[in-house]
């Protein structure tokens, strides 16, 4: 149910993206009242405690079952308002705006006592106005986009991203400030053999582009002896290693040479 | 020692300072024992087999003998090869180029030539003489001559420095120069030898010695 919510986060996604709960309740609303508001959702996190317009705090499923449960819990809070409880809560309520940062408030809530790492989060979205967000909601997020992060990281590296040709060149183009017609051949095959396995790697222009979400990782220009130089960075499967070499090319795009090969990921 | 009709009148007596510069295995060392035993060389092979890592500043001198119209002079040109080993590389199994540079400093007061080597089957090392022109600058004087040493001329199937790169450098080191000194006067050369199989030695034996007379004012 949770992952449902989780298609459009990504690592930039903020709180105010997730799903929370907004149930508030008066600190004179004696305590039977949040166990009716428990049992009619199951799945309610906890519950704002309000006074007046000020947020006084707010109690988890978790800690006012366990309050209740013990021994005179009935009797001390069940008939008495939820004041008493919030006066005698026993974690401190971590408060985040609603533009926090998916990973920050991970990272926020996990660095809480560990009694409290699973306290549900209280996000606030203006002055006076908050809602709860259930802490394991938070945890599915961040798996989600580091999930996303990985897959993508290991797409690029083995099959690159998903452009056409014409979009690569065009990105390679406004990268290095050039127009296509400056180039003899924009499509032009070449290859390269990797020194630890012998295998002759065939690439062209926007395999490369298309291997570098950010492309000043992996071409790099720049005038030597008068002459302008381009470095590709020509990633390949090598074993359960991903390696990079770098190929020099002129002006022109004509291959020039090559240098050591790197590894740039062991063991993928 | 005088050639036929040559008399003490017009013969001039020339002594030349020429330091090789660029980075290690280009072939510097070899290619001031070959310039030396030109003459006298048998194969080229067994002159430079014995040849090694340079870990000090050495030494060679070579004598030429170059006419001008009727004048003739006998340059010798004494080489100052120091090592191709830069210190940020951190090799610690002998001196950089800096480290000898700063104890012989006292020697190379005048370069009137500098020998800019590289190999034409290494890309690299022909773009990092810009390291090695920023380097030696430091050296040189208004007067100083550059000529762009490519080696390893007999593995031409395996060229990775063009002419058109040779060409480029050239300006580029001109332009370097002009900006760094606008008082200088000399000129930067190009030549591709082969210390293996002595190709160009000779030619490059020649242009030293012009450079160095040239440098020394003695011919425009």
């Amino acid at each position: 149910m949770i992952k449902d919510n989780l298609r459009n986060i990504n690592k930039d996604s903020t709180l105010g993206e997730l799903r929370t709960y907004n149930e508030a309740v008066s600190a004179e609303v004696k305590g039977e009242r949040l166990a009716q508001y428990f049992s009619a959702k199951p799945d309610l996190p906890g519950i704002l405690i309000v006074e007046r317009d000020h947020l006084l705090g707010m109690v988890s499923r978790d800690v006012f079952f366990e309050k209740v449960g013990k021994r005179y819990g009935v009797a001390i809070y069940l008939s008495r308002p939820i004041r008493a409880m919030v006066e005698e809560y026993p974690f401190e309520t971590l408060i985040l705006p609603s533009t926090s940062q998916i990973g920050d408030a991970t990272a926020r809530a996990l660095s809480r006592e560990p009694a409290a790492a699973y306290e549900p989060v209280v996000v606030q979205w203006g002055r006076w106005q908050y809602s709860i967000l259930e802490v394991l909601t938070l945890f599915v997020a961040q798996n989600f986009i580091l999930q996303s992060l990985n897959a993508d990281r290991y797409y690029t590296i083995q099959t690159g991203l998903p452009m056409s040709d014409n979009e690569a060149l065009e990105h390679f183009l406004t990268y290095v400030s050039r127009p296509a017609d400056s180039f003899p051949n924009l499509n032009q095959d070449y290859s390269v053999r990797c020194d630890r396995c012998g295998q002759v790697i065939n690439y062209r222009l926007a395999d490369v582009v298309r291997s570098f979400p950010d492309l000043e990782k992996g071409v790099f220009q720049e005038k030597r002896m008068g002459s302008l130089f381009y470095t590709f960075y020509i990633r390949h499967r090598c074993g359960g290693d991903i390696v990079e070499i770098p190929v020099q090319h002129d002006e022109n795009l004509a291959y020039r040479n090559r240098r050591s090969m790197r590894v740039v990921e062991a063991n993928v | 020692m005088f050639e036929a009709g040559e008399t003490t009148k017009n013969i001039q007596r020339v002594t030349g300072y020429v330091v090789p510069v660029g980075n290690g295995a280009v072939g510097k060392s070899c290619l001031a024992i070959i310039l030396r035993n030109l003459e006298r060389m048998g194969s080229t092979g067994e002159k430079i087999a014995h040849v090694r890592k340079s870990m000090n500043m050495e030494f060679e001198f070579i004598t030429d003998r170059f006419q001008d119209k009727d004048r003739i002079f006998y340059v010798t040109q004494q080489l100052l090869t120091p090592p191709g080993q830069k210190e940020l590389e951190g090799d610690t199994t002998g001196r950089s180029f800096e480290q000898v540079m700063d104890i012989y400093r006292f020697m190379v007061r005048r370069i009137d030539v500098v020998l800019l080597s590289y190999s034409i089957t290494n890309l690299d090392s022909f773009q990092d003489l810009e390291f090695w022109v920023e380097k030696i600058d430091e050296y040189c004087s208004n007067h100083t001559h550059f000529i762009l040493v490519g080696t390893h001329l007999d593995e031409d199937h395996h060229r990775e420095v063009t002419p058109q790169d040779l060409e480029a450098g050239r300006q580029y080191i001109e332009f370097f120069l002009q900006e760094h000194r606008p008082d200088w006067y000399g000129k930067c050369l190009g030549v591709e030898v082969s210390n293996q199989s002595g190709a160009n030695i000779s030619q490059l034996k020649r242009t030293i010695s012009y450079c160095i007379l040239r440098a020394q004012k003695h011919i425009v």
